[in-house]
């Protein structure tokens, strides 16, 4: 626990006050954004490895709205853990692209990103979910719709203005 | 024979019976000789040679003594005057009551198609009145009324004290286990076995649960009684309750302590009301409880006697030989009245003060001390039984101690709080509910809240997997952050190091409550020197030597962490070795 002190220290007496530090951790934040799009982009084993881990650790929301987007545009089979946790973001927009990232993995993963959607207690999310089971229908997802419109009459509602 | 006939109506009509408010006696038995004490004066009213044998009964004034040679007699108790003495068929004596008319006594023979016998003496002159062959072994009978009850393996026999006529037999519930004896508490009657007892009022589903490995609630018996002086210096009484069948109050007499107990509504220990505890060595052989009053006879004749309220010793009679066993006769003295103790006692410190005593014939009491404090609705005073497995009480390394630490791990892995078993798993329940999203939110709080005074394990559970319930209003987040702290848990470590780790970079998450403080405080507790469990130690520093490796951490989190860990940092130097306080040699050198 010394040690763990001593870190502490050494890293919160950089010299720098409250505002610069927040200058220069969203600087940080913006080139680590950067970084996570090129390796998502990149997509090699190592790359994925240290992605999957980084996402794991929790990353700052730039580099979370960066590794959302990517991993929409270039999917890959290890990207499904750490989404699936980021499904029950405390915030529905992460919730909401996580899910669409899941989705697009492989039709296992699409399955359960409908599902997860249609039980979220966002709103939103659960039109989402009705929207993502259309694009990646399947008979148990049509059922699943349906019983969704049963139930919840705010996405029925929903679902009728559009 | 199937059971059969009103059991219920059986007891009842016995206890409907007046009961004897004579003057009290205690006539107490050494080796050789049995001595009777006015409990009001302390005066002896009379002494004669008895060669007692077995555990000797007393109702109404007449006393009922097994004694050497296999035989019974009967004791005027007013006189010390033998009534008559009897053989006693069969081979070795089981036990003995009596009814206004009857003693009856349970026998073992050597025959195995008849292994015990079930003999009636009349009271006035000895003569035998009737004899009952068993294929199964009897215990240690009772009486209630003009009804004998005798206990088989299973089963609970009654009979007419008159011909020893059944006319009643029912099978109490399968936990109780083996029967060994019929004990009347009061208007309690009981069927004991050695960890559970079941009420026979009302059909015998009332059943008490003493932890097997706390102490064993009544002898065992296997067709035998042990003898006076034999039973490890342990007995249980209920205090007769309001009705049959509610919670009631017991006593525990374990050697040098006397604990008085309120049992819950499934009959486990729940809270202790006081403690009798000091540095007196002489140990207690004899307990009687009647209503207001504990008796106890202590091993050299003298006589204590404690209110039932709080524990404080209403007399106090000198002894002056030794004794092994003791009856009361009488319940004409009550004690003084007098209001109940006004300084609250400080219950939590006299059950760690009981637990700290070295003395090893105490490790029954210090076994149910341990499981009383689990029992507390705070977790501050639980948290003694992580002091306690962890060494910083009692830490000496002998197997005593290692035995009560041993204890509180297994206790500790099991529920907490007051609570009965319905309430517990109604809250675990009701986080289940919430984490499902089926609840109204305006419930949440309050469940948290009775989960950390009372739970089950898997209420943790639930816990922890609401971290990951995103509709959660921040305040909701603290409740259960702030529970998993106090709760302490050392199982809910890789549940909140996810979450931790999640938003620990999230200033919106960090900032929208306190919620990810109380996480982070939980983490580093659990990440000491001390911590419970060295996998879930492991974790919690993994994932803060992370945070602070992390330029992302957010100041708040970073600051909250730098001084907590000065905190910890400074308990554990303290707690280090003399050697180092003092400026000797550090290790290495």
């Amino acid at each position: 626990m010394l040690a763990l002190t001593l870190a502490l220290v050494l890293a919160s007496s950089n010299g720098a006050g409250p505002v610069d530090h927040a200058v220069v951790t969203a600087q940080a934040a913006q080139r680590q954004a950067a970084m996570m799009r090129s390796l998502v982009q990149r997509g090699d084993p190592a790359a994925v490895s240290w992605v999957v881990r980084a996402v794991t650790d929790g990353v700052p929301p730039p580099v979370l709205d960066a590794f959302l987007d990517a991993a929409r545009q270039h999917p890959q089979p290890a990207y499904a853990t750490p989404l699936r946790g980021l499904a029950s973001y405390r915030s529905a927009t992460v919730r909401a692209r996580a899910l669409l990232a899941l989705a697009v993995i492989d039709e296992v993963e699409a399955r359960h990103a409908v599902l997860i959607a249609m039980r979220d207690p966002d709103l939103r999310i659960r039109v989402l979910g009705l929207e993502m089971a259309e694009t990646f229908t399947t008979p148990e997802l049509e059922e699943a719709s349906l019983r969704l419109l049963d139930r919840d009459p705010e996405v029925a509602a929903a679902r009728a203005r559009r | 024979m199937r059971p059969h006939g009103n059991f219920t109506a059986v007891v009842a009509r016995g206890l409907a019976a007046p009961t004897d408010t004579a003057p009290a006696l205690a006539i107490t038995f050494a080796e050789a000789e049995a001595h009777a004490i006015d409990l009001h004066t302390g005066a002896t009213v009379w002494r004669r040679p008895v060669r007692v044998l077995g555990a000797p009964v007393a109702v109404g004034r007449r006393v009922a003594v097994p004694v050497r040679g296999h035989k019974l007699l009967l004791l005027d108790a007013d006189t010390g005057a033998t009534i008559w003495e009897r053989a006693l068929p069969g081979e070795a004596f089981t036990g003995v009551t009596m009814t206004d008319r009857r003693v009856v006594a349970t026998v073992v023979t050597g025959d195995t198609k008849a292994r015990s016998l079930l003999v009636a003496f009349s009271i006035a002159d000895g003569s035998s009145r009737w004899l009952r062959r068993s294929s199964v072994l009897l215990g240690v009978p009772g009486a209630v009324g003009r009804n004998v009850l005798v206990p088989t393996e299973d089963e609970v026999i009654a009979l007419a004290d008159g011909r020893g006529r059944e006319i009643a037999r029912m099978r109490p519930p399968p936990e109780v286990g083996a029967l060994g004896r019929i004990e009347l508490h009061g208007r309690t009657v009981l069927a004991a076995g050695a960890h559970a007892f079941v009420d026979l009022h009302g059909g015998g589903q009332t059943v008490y649960r003493i932890d097997p490995h706390t102490a064993p609630a009544f002898r065992v018996v296997e067709g035998l009684d042990p003898g006076v002086g034999r039973d490890g210096g342990l007995a249980w009484r209920l205090r007769p309750g309001i009705s049959a069948g509610a919670p009631r109050e017991a006593v525990l007499m374990a050697r040098r302590v006397a604990l008085g107990i309120r049992l819950d509504a499934d009959g486990r220990p729940v809270t202790a009301n006081w403690v009798h505890h000091h540095d007196d060595t002489r140990e207690l052989v004899a307990l009687d409880v009647d209503e207001r009053i504990a008796t106890l006879v202590r091993e050299d004749g003298s006589i204590l006697r404690l209110d039932l309220r709080d524990g404080l010793v209403v007399s106090e009679l000198e002894g002056h030989k030794t004794t092994l066993s003791a009856v009361i006769v009488g319940r004409g003295v009550q004690g003084d009245a007098r209001a109940t103790a006004s300084a609250a006692l400080d219950m939590e410190q006299a059950l760690l003060d009981l637990i700290e005593d070295p003395d090893p014939r105490l490790v029954p009491a210090q076994r149910l001390a341990l499981e009383l404090l689990w029992r507390n609705d705070r977790p501050e005073v639980r948290a003694n039984l992580h002091d306690i497995v962890h060494g910083a009480i009692r830490p000496e390394p002998d197997a005593i101690s290692d035995s009560l630490r041993e204890h509180a791990h297994l206790v500790m892995n099991g529920p907490w709080g007051p609570a009965d078993e319905r309430t517990r798993t109604q809250g675990t329940q009701a986080l289940a509910a919430a984490r499902r999203g089926a609840t109204q939110r305006d419930d949440l709080e309050a469940s948290v809240a009775q989960v950390v005074r009372s739970g089950n394990p898997d209420a943790l559970d639930e816990l922890v997997g609401l971290l990951e319930q995103p509709s959660l209003r921040a305040e909701e987040l603290v409740s259960i952050t702030r529970a998993l702290r106090e709760l302490d848990d050392h199982r809910a470590v890789f549940g909140v190091a996810t979450f931790v780790l999640r938003y620990h970079a999230d200033p919106e998450v960090v900032h929208e409550s306190q919620a990810m403080l109380y996480a982070l405080d939980f983490l580093v507790t659990q990440s000491r020197e001390d911590a419970f469990d060295p996998s879930a130690r492991a974790r919690a520093r993994e994932v803060l030597v992370k945070l602070t490796e992390d330029r992302f951490t957010v100041p708040r989190l970073r600051a909250f962490l730098l001084e907590r860990t000065e905190e910890t940092d400074a308990l554990e130097t303290t707690t280090a070795t003399p050697a180092l306080q003092a400026g000797g040699p550090r290790p290495g050198e």
